[in-house]
């Protein structure tokens, strides 16, 4: 596993870094791996990149306390981190917090904005350059989420058989959120860590719903939008935070 | 005669006071080249300039006269300008460009158009820099193939027909000509190439409406590609914009596909080659489409001599490989566009010609 070094821009703050790592069916795996889907079917996974938005923190009183952070994340090829900074007057005492939350995708204020992407520099997140690949121009704005890879029919066939989940559309912003099992204390100047996984056989099959990625298994969203819906609501609750 | 002496000395100590450095009167100059002011046409995002080469009416200057300068290579005969044609929307016509003694070269030289905005360079982003790009085929051994020091020394003591000293003196306040700057020199002059009056331009400003066939293209462009019979949310498009996505009106997503060309790549891996990925083998970057109907052949080895031959290629689906792009067609039967459509597509591409940029006089072989 190959950790990422953080920028801690403004060290009077708290920053929490979320360690984000891939999993199939629990374990540990990169993008480029080959696992297996339902049962004997040699899945190729080629790409999982996200916006994580606003990640968030609540106290013991119940209050959300937002960073206003947004970062695109893509594995290349395992696992990522991504950064919140949270003001140190909020901070200063210590703040005892027992929930955290990300959104997935793009704030709906952005996401609608005429030409969004040149509203930014060129390699922020949410920039021509920074957000490469990651906008749709008319109609949905942003991409919020890719998640690609191929197929073969039996072990030893080659890859044909594509899937892809582009996701989009305010409708389909989904927030994760994580409950604690212990209350942590969080300071200004201090920096805080938690391991993150995320289940990419969790976001096509769970007990609530299974998607079929060799008869229907692409979506953009607006064309195949009950597909992306099913698809983001299997994704929301793929996550898990190690505690 | 003691008297003669007296006043030739006092001559010589007035004459020799006049010359003390220090003094005010005799200063050369200070350095100080003119700002060059880039405008950055509406509906494009902000240009990013590094902060070690700031542009500047003289370096400009300098790097026009660089970019198209012979001496660049080994035998005096080719210049940047040489395999990037102004007619050609700055790209060459020709499959292959032509080398110093004899050399062939291996993938079609590409367009230059709004690479200021570009974050990697040639066809699998081995550079990273426009300054990188510029640096790499002067000693190419199939493209101008002469060494860096000899370039500096012949510009620095040759003599050409401008003064190039003084053109660095002028352009960086530097009396030796290193390669450094004359990469700097030749990224500042192609940050200055901007395309933005093609008729699209002119259309999202508003001030032109797309005749009906280009509209019925354009719509197609921005259309999911396939039969929905076949592929779940087909939309009988021609799916150009998952990568050629008109963010920032660049017609680039900046990235790199394997667009179905072929079913391996011992030829050329492409982008495998830079990052050692296996996933990246067979990908190349996604060129521009401002120009493309100005800038055959097309794909990263020329292959293609026309648009008809390209929107052929994607509207049968692409040749199916370990890395080919999750959105090629290839497993249900290709775009299936019909003439009318094809027609259409080509016409919408016709909208993004600027010959405003190919004809622009700043940017034509000064010699």
């Amino acid at each position: 596993m190959v950790g990422l070094t953080s920028c801690w821009k403004n060290k009077d703050a708290a920053q929490i870094d979320l360690n984000i790592s891939l999993l199939w069916n629990g374990q540990e795996v990169s993008i480029t791996d080959t696992v297996t889907y339902q049962g004997s079917m040699p899945l190729r996974l080629e790409k999982f990149k996200t916006y994580i938005d606003n990640i968030s923190i609540r106290d013991t009183d119940g209050n959300w306390i937002s960073s206003g952070s947004i970062d695109l994340i893509e594995f290349m090829p395992s696992n990522e981190v991504t950064v919140a900074e949270f003001a140190a007057t909020e901070m200063r005492r210590g703040l005892e917090i027992d929930a955290l939350k990300f959104g997935i995708g793009v704030p709906s204020e952005i996401n609608f904005m005429d030409n969004a992407p040149i509203n930014f520099d060129n390699d922020h997140p949410l920039g021509v350059i920074g957000g490469a690949g990651m906008y749709w121009t008319w109609e949905t704005g942003y991409i919020f989420s890719k998640f690609e890879g191929k197929i073969a029919l039996a072990e030893g066939e080659d890859f044909t058989i594509p899937f892809a989940f582009h996701t989009g559309l305010d409708e389909l912003y989904r927030e994760v959120v994580f409950e604690l099992n212990s209350s942590v204390v969080i300071a200004a100047e201090e920096q805080h860590s938690f391991d993150i996984t995320l289940d990419l056989a969790q976001t096509i099959s769970s007990t609530d719903d299974e998607l079929d990625l060799i008869n229907n298994g692409i979506t953009h969203t607006l064309n195949n939008l009950e597909l992306a819906e099913r698809y983001v609501n299997l994704l929301e609750d793929a996550w898990e935070i190690d505690q | 005669m003691l008297g003669k002496l007296t006043n030739k000395i006092n001559t010589a100590i007035i004459l020799a006071l006049l010359f003390i450095p220090g003094c005010d009167c005799c200063k050369e100059p200070p350095f100080e080249a003119t700002p060059y002011e880039l405008e950055i046409p509406s509906l494009f995002p902000p240009m990013d300039i590094p902060a070690d080469n700031p542009m500047t009416v003289e370096g400009v200057e300098l790097g026009r006269h660089l970019f198209w300068e012979k001496g660049l290579s080994l035998d005096y005969t080719i210049s940047c300008g040489s395999c990037h044609a102004p007619d050609a929307s700055f790209s060459d016509p020709d499959q292959f460009s032509d080398g110093v003694n004899g050399a062939i070269g291996t993938r079609n030289a590409s367009a230059i158009i709004n690479l200021g905005w570009s974050n990697t360079f040639f066809w699998d982003g081995r550079a990273l820099t426009l300054e990188d790009q510029v640096r790499d085929p002067v000693e190419h051994p199939l493209e101008m193939n002469v060494a860096w020091e000899v370039v500096e020394d012949r510009l620095q003591n040759d003599d050409f027909s401008v003064d190039y000293p003084q053109m660095f003196w002028d352009a960086f306040g530097e009396e030796v000509i290193t390669e450094d700057l004359a990469v700097k020199a030749i990224a500042q002059f192609m940050r200055t190439m901007i395309s933005s009056d093609s008729k699209f331009d002119r259309f999202k400003r508003g001030e032109t409406s797309l005749t009906d066939i280009e509209s019925m293209g354009y719509q197609l462009f921005l259309r999911e590609g396939g039969d929905p019979e076949n592929v779940p949310g087909g939309e009988f498009g021609a799916d150009c914009f998952h990568c050629h996505g008109e963010a920032g009106l660049q017609f680039s997503d900046y990235l790199f596909h394997n667009n179905g060309l072929d079913a391996s790549f011992e030829n050329d891996p492409g982008r495998f080659d830079v990052t050692g990925w296996p996933l990246d083998s067979g990908l190349f970057k996604t060129p521009t489409l401002r120009n493309v109907a100005l800038s055959a052949p097309f794909m990263h080895d020329g292959r293609f001599e026309t648009l008809e031959e390209v929107i052929e290629h994607y509207n049968s689906g692409g040749v199916p490989s370990s890395t080919i792009d999750t959105f090629m067609k290839y497993t249900t039967g290709g775009l299936q566009l019909a003439p009318v459509q094809k027609e259409a597509l080509i016409a919408f591409l016709h909208t993004l010609t600027d010959t405003t940029f190919t004809n622009n006089p700043d940017f034509q072989d000064p010699f």
